[in-house]
């Protein structure tokens, strides 16, 4: 008589390589967008440092949305795609206001004086140093800025690679 | 964002805790430009529990350090973890700010 079929072993489940959420409110919802990127960083075992230059990017971005492409009407969505490969973490970003290019911007004057300085511009700027590309493109009606880190040696605990 | 203010011999501690955001930033910025408004005002922001900054925290320690020169106070700040010490250079923020060490260098800082 056949012997039942040896159980199958869980297997362990693998993340979802693509995470999105919609802010309902550009201005206010800012917290959704890090517990959405909490989420994702644990998901993908993500260094530390990984998952703070991407909210870093996260609150930059999003408040310049709140402030140039929605200007005085920032209770608007802000959609966020956050995408893992190999190499890198590619986070979209997306909103329907004015078209914005926050890359236009003349880089601010990182040398001048206490009285002269002026704090405009900052974020970008850190964004440019912290991420590996960023890319600007209008879409329709649409403002969409797409972000990729690269994952370091460092990028990446070693239980997240064994788990994929 | 937690806030926590200790005065000794005429010197304010601020420590600060969390995330310095745009959500956040304005609560710092108000408690830093506060404590430096008397003239000669001289405070240590401790920054020790501080584990990531923007550029809205970089805009709030330059309005309270442009205070400070205006009331003839003093800001020195202290405890800056790696990536925050990483966006203040990548923002030139180390020539205008005063960063010490330690607490003990801060606090000699402000008896010189």
């Amino acid at each position: 008589m056949d012997r039942d079929p040896e159980p199958l072993p869980d297997l362990p489940r693998l993340p979802q390589a693509r995470a999105t959420v919609t802010l309902a409110d550009a201005s206010l919802d800012l917290h959704c967008a890090y517990a959405a990127l909490d989420r994702f960083a644990t998901a993908h075992a993500l260094a530390e440092e990984t998952r703070r230059d991407l909210g870093l990017a996260i609150d930059e971005m999003i408040s310049n949305i709140a402030k140039f492409a929605y200007a005085k009407d920032a209770a608007k969505a802000v959609r966020l795609e956050l995408s893992i490969d190999d190499d890198a973490v590619e986070l979209v970003i997306e909103d329907d206001g004015v078209a914005f290019d926050p890359l236009s911007a003349s880089p601010p004057d990182t040398g001048a004086g206490l009285a002269s300085r002026k704090a405009g511009g900052l974020g970008i700027h850190l964004v440019r140093h912290l991420m590996d590309a960023v890319v600007y493109a209008r879409v329709g009606g649409s403002n969409r800025l797409t972000l990729r880190k690269v994952l370091s040696t460092m990028g990446r605990s070693a239980i997240g690679t064994a788990g994929r | 964002l937690e806030l926590l203010a200790d005065d000794t011999d005429g010197i304010r501690i601020l420590r600060v805790r969390g995330r310095v955001d745009s959500a956040t930033a304005q609560a710092l910025g108000d408690s830093l430009v506060g404590s430096l408004t008397p003239p000669g005002a001289r405070l240590i922001a401790d920054m020790s529990g501080v584990d990531y900054l923007s550029s809205a925290g970089l805009r709030v320690l330059l309005l309270a350090m442009q205070q400070a020169q205006k009331a003839n106070g003093r800001f020195v700040l202290h405890g800056l973890n790696s990536r925050v010490a990483e966006v203040f250079e990548i923002s030139g923020f180390n020539s205008i700010l005063t960063v010490c060490a330690s607490r003990d260098d801060a606090l000699a800082l402000m008896a010189a």
